[in-house]
């Protein structure tokens, strides 16, 4: 009865949202894309209005990033991603708490054998690799930082489910995850006392499309994808620890 | 004088909660060093607006200092800094949780982009997650989780139904777009309220803070009960007053919800006979009442009332914690007395239960006083005689409970022979005068409230030439 | 019709955390109600025929038709938040399993 009423209670809920704010055939109530914040992002005009903006020919522009969405995430909305990544930090703040820190060692049910040992050994290189090419990248093509840290993560997972992976290394991990959390934090100041405002991009932009263009953005996506890959990396390893302990 | 950038009082958390993973051992220094320095911080803020990354409001995140901003500040970290001084021995696990939380409170302040908004929020309900988990009540931290998380669901719901109309985040942007062309946003603000709601504690949305506040400490209670309760009650009185424009059917709606909260939450907290229960049902109840006032038009008072109910929810949460833990439980019976005891804490007790109930002589009643003068000369009667009924309800179980507190027990003589905190001199005089300090300054700003009163008039723009920040000195735009 | 679809998955998830008390299929329904919210903000900035906002060799120019790209970059960092409560949940759900021996929200506060 319960669950009938929730279900019916959620279709009108659907329904209404749809009706009142989503549905709008004639465009009276949504604003048109030409006019919403995010077209000067598109055409780097935030600061002062640059002409059209050509790939792989246009210089010092106020953000010289080829992904449009990387440079709204990592330079024109920077700040949003600096609590990004704290929200990741937290949580793996928080399954360290409630799963007791270190001390356990994983025993893994299955045993390794020379194929799964070598074999993630030699994998583990290949990953790697790919998830720094990801988050060098992140400015031209699409991936950046994020989904980078998800793929070091990933190579860090077949390396433990190998076995290979010791209380040490998660060590590392964790002095790299605070390093370079501090180092993000500390680009954002060096922006506030070198050019005046937090986070702001002190490099010069370069070409539009090129490897070394848009100033600290592959810097920063450098971090992010450092830190990002050590945390995830923890998370995991809390809990391949906690399964085996219960 | 200097001239600090208030992305300080964040930044500098931050760094600080990243760099004590490496360093173990002094994390309590971090704590404590951490919290005091950003004392410093906000005391030589100055109004303005302050852009990230160079870029002008309407594109770029701004943070916004005002006076609302800034009041809000100082009372919220002089709080935290005193929390975090007197409870370091348990704080000293969740070092870099209590730093991000700050950090985060300070964020949800400041802030002047909706987006930006979500993202500490969401930082904020993480971190007291697991500030939560240290009371070791899983399934109860589990219910907040997931009511939290419904809650910002539907804030970010409503925030991209509105993005959608207004093709911005920046608030006074909107602000000014929404004044412009109201129609249609109703669905997106009832949305946003409702996920705001799971925060402050509205009634049907707040079946989490029971379970969290019930078993609350000298620690989670404070923090939970009253600073992040009066940030969120912050938040939307910075949202529902200055950015959001509503007709009044939407504002109606909203304040049903409100007043049901007022009814339900002093009704929850006349049945029940637990220190810790009153407590937090007068909590609710108040910020139903908070929230009734910046929904209809009286936010001067309702942001006074929100840090005076802050301040002495904070000290009653504070002994209430160390009391439960002393007498190994918070029921009336055991507690009989307690105060024969322990005078000094009765009295800071007593004085912030009577300025919370709004009784004369203390703060809240000044507060209350010139709501019922100020809602009398608008000629609306039904509001003033709820809320005086609501008040008197407040009133009768406040005085019952203080009372009991002190009442001496049938066939004892020297009353209940429970010291609070008997143990570390340090921490009973720490507790001693903080619990003091809070107590006479809700006393001192009672017998001068011209002061604070003109001061909120400023920070919520009831003059004409006091209006908030965010509203005159908005620079750029698509236009410019 | 993607709007109508994302919102139904987003209160399907909600139905789904209203109705069960198993905390995993919880936790499932919170990314189911994640997964549809990212999806609607998506939406919101899309237009038939418009192109991925990065700039190419392919398309070079920003004179040309891009879809909208801050509600990407917004579902991007709500994604990333989405995994953050996702873990803590799942850390949740272990802890409440070692303290109770089942995982029924019915249960464990009935026996409480």
């Amino acid at each position: 009865m319960k669950k009938i009423f929730v279900l019916g209670l959620m279709l009108l809920l659907v329904i209404g949202i749809y009706q009142l704010a989503v549905y709008d055939p004639l465009h009276e109530r949504t604003m048109a894309f030409e006019d919403r914040d995010s077209q000067a992002y598109l055409d780097r005009s935030v600061n002062g209005d640059p002409g059209e903006v050509v790939f792989g020919k246009s210089t010092n522009l106020e953000d010289g990033a080829a992904n449009t969405v990387a440079a709204i995430v990592v330079d024109y909305r920077s700040f949003d991603t600096l609590g990004e990544v704290t929200v990741l930090f937290i949580s793996s703040l928080g399954v360290a708490f409630l799963s007791g820190g270190f001390g356990k060692t994983i025993r893994l049910k299955h045993k390794p054998g020379f194929v799964l040992r070598y074999g993630a050994r030699f994998v583990f290189g290949i990953i790697l690799v790919f998830g720094a090419y990801m988050f060098l990248h992140g400015h031209i093509t699409p991936g950046g930082g994020f989904p980078g840290g998800a793929i070091i993560a990933a190579s860090a997972l077949v390396l433990s489910l190998a076995g290979e992976i010791s209380g040490e290394k998660m060590k590392a991990f964790k002095i790299l995850e605070g390093a370079a959390g501090t180092l993000y934090v500390l680009t954002g100041i060096v922006g506030l006392y070198m050019a005046g405002f937090f986070m702001q991009n002190v490099l010069p932009s370069g070409i539009v499309g090129h490897l070394f263009s848009a100033g600290i953005m592959p810097l920063i996506y450098l971090l992010i994808g450092l830190k990002v890959g050590s945390e995830l990396t923890g998370i995991l390893d809390y809990f391949l620890r906690e399964e085996v302990e219960s | 004088m200097m001239n600090l950038n208030p992305v300080l009082t964040i930044a500098l958390p931050l760094i600080l909660a990243f760099t004590k993973i490496m360093y173990r051992r002094i994390a309590n220094l971090f704590l404590i060093v951490g919290s005091l320095i950003n004392i410093f911080v906000v005391v030589f803020l100055k109004e303005g607006q302050y852009l990230m990354g160079g870029y002008r409001p309407p594109f770029g995140i701004i943070l916004q200092v005002d006076t609302y901003a800034l009041y809000s500040l100082l009372v919220l970290n002089v709080l935290f800094a005193a929390l975090m001084l007197l409870v370091t021995k348990k704080a000293e696990n969740l070092t870099s949780s209590s730093l991000i939380a700050l950090a985060a409170l300070n964020g949800l302040i400041l802030t002047g982009d909706l987006f930006n908004l979500f993202v500490f929020l969401e930082i904020a309900t993480i971190a007291a997650l697991i500030l939560v988990s240290s009371i070791k009540k899983y399934h109860q931290a589990f219910n907040y989780m997931v009511a939290g998380a419904i809650g910002s669901t539907f804030y970010l719901l409503g925030l991209g139904l509105l993005y959608k109309q207004y093709g911005t985040l920046n608030m006074a942007r909107m602000h000014e777009l929404m004044a412009a062309s109201p129609s249609g946003s109703a669905v997106a603000v009832i949305l946003i309220f409702i996920g705001l709601a799971v925060e402050i504690k509205l009634m049907p949305f707040s079946s989490w803070a029971a379970g969290v506040l019930k078993n609350a400490d000298e620690w989670i209670g404070p923090m939970i009960g009253a600073i992040y309760g009066g940030v969120m009650m912050i938040v939307v009185g910075r949202l529902f007053t200055d950015i959001f424009v509503m007709d009044a059917k939407v504002r109606l709606m909203l304040s049903l919800l409100t007043l049901i909260t007022l009814v339900g939450g002093e009704a929850a907290a006349f049945q029940s006979r637990k220190v810790r229960e009153v407590l937090l049902y007068s909590g609710v109840a108040q910020a139903g009442l908070e929230a009734l006032l910046i929904l209809n038009g009286y936010p001067a008072i309702g942001f006074i009332l929100v840090l005076s109910n802050m301040t002495a929810k904070y000290v009653m949460f504070l002994l209430a914690g160390y009391m439960a833990e002393e007498a190994g439980g918070d029921d009336f019976d055991r507690l009989t007395g307690v105060f024969r005891s322990n005078p000094v804490h009765g009295f800071a007790f007593t004085v912030a239960g009577l300025s919370l109930a709004g009784l004369p002589l203390f703060f809240g009643f000044i507060v209350k006083l010139n709501l019922l003068y100020n809602l009398m000369l608008s000629h609306s009667y039904w509001l003033p005689a709820l809320i005086l009924s609501a008040s008197l309800v407040e009133g009768i179980y406040m005085l019952r409970m203080i009372l009991g507190l002190w009442r001496l027990p049938e066939g004892h003589r020297g009353g209940l022979q429970v010291r609070i905190l008997g143990s570390s001199h340090r921490r009973k005089y720490a507790v001693y005068t903080i619990s003091m300090v809070l107590s006479l300054a809700l006393i001192l700003f009672g017998l001068a409230p011209d002061n604070a009163l003109s001061i909120a008039r400023r920070a919520r723009g009831a003059d004409t030439d006091g209006k908030p920040l965010v509203l005159i000195t908005m620079k750029g735009g698509i236009g410019q | 019709m993607m709007e109508l679809l994302s919102l139904s998955l987003l209160f399907l998830g909600i139905y789904g955390l209203v109705t069960k008390h198993h905390i995993l299929k919880m936790i499932v329904s919170l990314n189911v109600m994640e997964t549809g919210l990212n999806l609607f903000i998506t939406t919101l900035g899309y237009q038939e025929g418009q192109i991925a906002p990065i700039l190419s060799s392919q398309f070079p120019s920003s004179a040309l038709n891009f879809v909208d790209p801050l509600p990407q970059s917004l579902v991007l960092t709500s994604i990333v938040i989405g995994v953050g409560t996702t873990a803590v949940a799942l850390a949740y759900a272990i802890k409440i399993f070692k303290d109770h021996g089942c995982l029924d929200l019915e249960k464990i506060e009935g026996r409480l």
